[in-house]
């Protein structure tokens, strides 16, 4: 089963790039402007990207300024069933972040897509900790 | 309504319907259609978007005259013409994830109707939800009563 992976290096301490990735707030700055979020452990996360589709990420890990991790429940049948892990490390005052989506059934051509996706927000959650600005649906980067 | 032993309200519409059930059933999943009759409470229209197969998404926008609501889901389980299964979410459903299963029971030249919900953790949202089903079963059965008397 092939894995999307993703290593990004952001000028912002552990917190602030925690926030992005479990707040609503956060989220919305660089993922999908439409999102209902709730940072606590269970809550199903609604991301929505209009006509071009939704997912429901339940929240099955969250460890305060150190993981993230969601089981997508509902949305694209290739998402439905993948683990998404936001790993951060600190190092010295700036934090590395470690994107895993795992169990993808098949390298299907919506799975390259998705991972030069993934590319692009995460470069859009690194601009939005370190200058507050991203790149999130419906003002994301077209990638053709 | 009845709770579900997970402890989630369940709710269940019954509505006989004017025609066979294989009219019936392809008038449910008809985008064009759906845009006259999903419209429950001061709902006015509704813009629909469906791919109809197993693991396949579908977006449901519905405006009344202040507000406009998005629904999504995806389909579970598709038996043409007997039942249709599929995940919901959005609107008034918030960021719960419920099921709703239609089942099309032929009754002759007529259908039985039978839509279920289940997954509500709030019994105020299912209650809602029953009536909204109801105003929707019967706006169902209008529309094809009217368009089964102009392919007559």
């Amino acid at each position: 089963m092939p894995d999307i992976l993703h290593r990004v290096g952001i000028e912002a301490p552990v917190e602030k790039v925690f926030r992005a990735l479990s707040e609503q707030a956060g989220l919305a700055a660089w993922w999908t402007s439409d999102v209902k979020a709730s940072p606590g452990l269970g809550a199903i996360n609604h991301f929505r990207f209009g006509e071009q589709g939704f997912n429901a990420m339940k929240v099955i890990e969250l460890s305060a300024g150190k993981r993230i991790k969601w089981l997508c429940v509902d949305g694209a049948k290739e998402w439905v069933g993948t683990e998404l892990t936001f790993d951060l490390k600190p190092e010295d005052g700036r934090t590395v972040v470690f994107f895993a989506q795992r169990g993808w059934k098949e390298p299907v051509e919506f799975m390259h897509y998705c991972s030069t996706k993934w590319a692009t927000y995460l470069i859009g959650l690194k601009s939005f900790c370190e200058d507050g600005k991203g790149r999130p649906y419906p003002d994301d980067v077209d990638i053709g | 309504m009845e709770t579900g032993p997970d402890g989630k309200q369940r709710i269940a519409v019954r509505r006989r319907m004017p025609a066979p059930r294989e009219v019936v059933y392809e008038a449910w999943i008809d985008p064009a259609g759906i845009s006259q009759w999903m419209c429950p409470g001061d709902i006015v229209s509704a813009e629909a978007t469906l791919d109809v197969r197993v693991g396949g998404s579908f977006r449901i926008i519905m405006r009344s005259t202040k507000e406009v609501h998005e629904h999504v889901g995806t389909y579970r389980v598709i038996e043409p013409p007997a039942k249709l299964s599929f995940t919901w979410s959005g609107g008034n459903a918030g960021t719960e994830i419920t099921l709703v299963t239609v089942e099309f029971i032929a009754h002759g030249d007529e259908t039985e109707l039978v839509i279920t919900h289940e997954g509500f953790g709030d019994r105020d949202l299912a209650q809602r939800y029953e009536m909204g089903w109801g105003t929707i079963a019967r706006k169902f059965a209008e529309y094809l009563t009217k368009t089964g008397k102009k392919n007559a």
